[in-house]
Parts: structure tokens; sequence; C-alpha cells
């Protein structure tokens, strides 16, 4: 392996690239391309979230494509596939990376997904100050919330998922999230 | 920040210090001691387990004082609060490191940790090929179950802990392990 010197949230933002990509530590790390059913899943969720926040006023809610500067100290800029930032947090939209981490956080898991991957990056969303993180699982049809000073909970056909304090109001019955 | 030279595995092991540290990616970190309660609760969890071991001949149980080295490449030692090692795995055991990665860890929540914090702990534990994680929390009475290929699991006090295919048999209602 080569060494290389590790790449600057800066430069990262500067160079132009196919594909998606995340910046972990100053290391370049691609994403692969969601699946159908978890691509339609993210968008459902962000169709929820979005008609909520509208009428609220509460915040922003981001696609995939948007890149979160994570911590400020560490060269890390990573897209969940859902999130929701409130707007005390942020005035206004930047054309740049939002450059603080998102309120809540949403991973869908796509068959490319290895878990243990996807679990490190919930850990490192609620170690970066996430409030709220659901990983949904479209296969067996769970959804697992993280914060960070609460139990883990994972939600199944029947339970409610809620918004909690971070999105006062919200609530879906987990079922109705998948197909 | 002052740059150090990450430690070595066999630096780590030679060196004496007080207390218990443990070695992520060649930075020494301390253990904090646990809470009597959760010390409590990993003392019965390891009990159970030895008991089903011993009279199965299934493989070694081992208490928290001990070390494994999670990665062949990453100079990572880490401590679980209770970990299983299948007999067939088990390696001639000599007074260093156990040089590989357990089969079940176990991580009992003390009022000090973070959920973050465990959270990147269960994580590293299957990227390093763990194949069952129990996370109980004593306050919340609860234990969520993490496998590289399933999604999470919450349960709850009334719920019964299995160990799946890494511990064939052995089962637990939770109500015998939380005071």
């Amino acid at each position: 392996m080569v060494a290389t010197r590790p790449m600057t949230i800066r430069e990262f933002e500067a160079e132009a690239r196919d594909g998606s990509w995340e910046l972990i530590d100053g290391e370049l790390v691609a994403l692969n391309p969601s699946g159908g059913g978890s691509s339609w899943i993210a968008g459902h969720i962000a169709f929820l979230l979005q008609a909520h926040v509208r009428a609220t006023n509460l915040g922003w809610i981001f696609p995939a494509d948007a890149g979160f500067i994570l911590f400020e100290d560490r060269a890390t800029v990573r897209s969940p596939d859902v999130a929701f930032v409130r707007r005390e947090r942020l005035a206004e939209l930047p054309e740049s990376f939002v450059p603080i981490a998102p309120d809540l956080a949403v991973e869908v898991l796509s068959p490319t997904d290895r878990r243990p991957d996807a679990l490190a990056k919930v850990a490192m969303y609620l170690q970066a100050g996430v409030q709220l993180v659901w990983l949904v699982d479209p296969a067996r049809r769970i959804v697992t919330v993280f914060r960070p000073d609460a139990s883990i909970m994972s939600l199944e056909d029947g339970d409610v998922l809620d918004g909690g304090d971070v999105l006062p109001g919200f609530s879906v019955p987990v079922d109705t999230l998948f197909i | 920040m002052v740059a150090t030279r990450p430690m070595t595995i066999k630096e780590f092991e030679a060196e004496a210090r007080e207390g218990s540290w443990e070695l992520i990616d060649g930075e020494p970190v301390a253990l904090n001691p646990s809470g009597g309660d959760s010390g409590w609760v990993a003392g019965e969890i390891f009990a159970h387990l030895r008991e089903h071991v011993r009279t199965s001949s299934l493989g070694g149980v081992f208490t928290t004082d001990v070390g494994f080295i999670l990665f062949d490449d990453r100079a990572v030692v880490r401590s679980p609060d209770v970990a299983f090692v299948r007999r067939e795995r088990l390696p001639e055991l000599t007074d260093g490191f156990v040089p590989m990665a357990p089969d079940l860890a176990v991580e009992v929540l003390s009022p000090s940790d973070r959920i973050p914090d465990a959270m990147s702990k269960v994580a590293m534990y299957l990227q390093a090929g763990v194949r069952l994680v129990w996370l109980v929390d004593p306050l919340q009475r609860s234990v969520n179950v993490f496998s590289p290929d399933a999604s999470p699991k919450t349960l709850i006090e009334s719920d019964v802990l299995d160990g799946s295919s890494v511990l064939p048999g052995f089962s637990i209602p939770l109500v015998e392990i939380f005071i």
C-alpha cells in the first residue's frame, strides 16, 4: 500500500469526480449506488419528513447527496441517506458542504452494505453529536433507533417510529415505511 | 496536541501501567472501572456462560481483564466485559494477549460509559469478525443483540437471551441477570 497524504476537506470539495464519495479522516471512500428498494424507502422517509418539517417550519431535510462536515477537527465529510438539521442551527443553506453534523441521520441498508460498516457509520454520527439516528433494514423490516444518551431500540411491524425531542410531533407506523 | 508515534502491540504488552487499558489503532486508552451494578451483571453473565460451556465443552469464557488482538493488520487490543471463544479456534493459551477476535463479546454499560463509544466498540467487534455481540444496559434492563448478518435486536427484561449458532443450547431469561 502506498501511503498518501490525507486529503483536506477543501481539496475534497474542489475536485470533480464521478460517482458518490465520502471523506473519512482524509481518505476518499466510494459509496455504492443503492438498490431500488432501499432508495425508494429513503425517498419515502425524506418525503414524510419534508411534509412534517414544512408544516412546522422546524428546519431542513436533505436527501443522500448532501455532504456534512461531521467534526471541526477531522477531515470527515459523510452523506446520510436522509438528514435533518434544525433551523436554529442552520439559518441559511450553504452552497458548499453543510458545515455541521445533522440533528437526525437516517441510513437505509442496501444489499451491498455491510452491516458492521453501517454500524460504524452510526457510531461516528453519534460521536459527532447527531441526536437521533435511524438505521433502516428493508430486508428485515426493522428500524433501529440510536440516541447518544438513551437505550438503543429496534422497532418492527406494529411499532411506531417517532421524532422524539429532535422532531417533535413526527410519528409514523414502522410498517408503512416499507414496500 | 503533540503527535506521538503509534504504540505497537508488543510495546503495549511490555509496558506496566496502573489500571485497565485498551490499545486502539496504536493509542492507549484507559478503561473506567465499572459501576457495582454493571460489574455484578457482567459477573452473572460470565457465571451462566461458564456453566454452559463447562458442561457442553464448547470453548473458553474470558473475564474483562483479557486483551484480544482484534485485527491482523491494526494495533488494536480490546477487552470485552465477557468473551467466549469456541474450542476449535481456541489457541494454545499463553500469558500474552489472545491473538484473535472472540466469537462472542459482551459489553455491559456502566454509568460512566457513553453510548457513542459503546457503539464504536460494537461496530469494531463486528468488523473484526466477532459473530455475536451483546450490549447490556443494566439501567434500562435491556440487551441489544448485534451480529454481522442480522439487524440489531432489542430484548427487554421479560425476554430470553439465547446463544444462537455461536453458543448452541445457551439461553437465559434476562430477569435472572439483572439485580
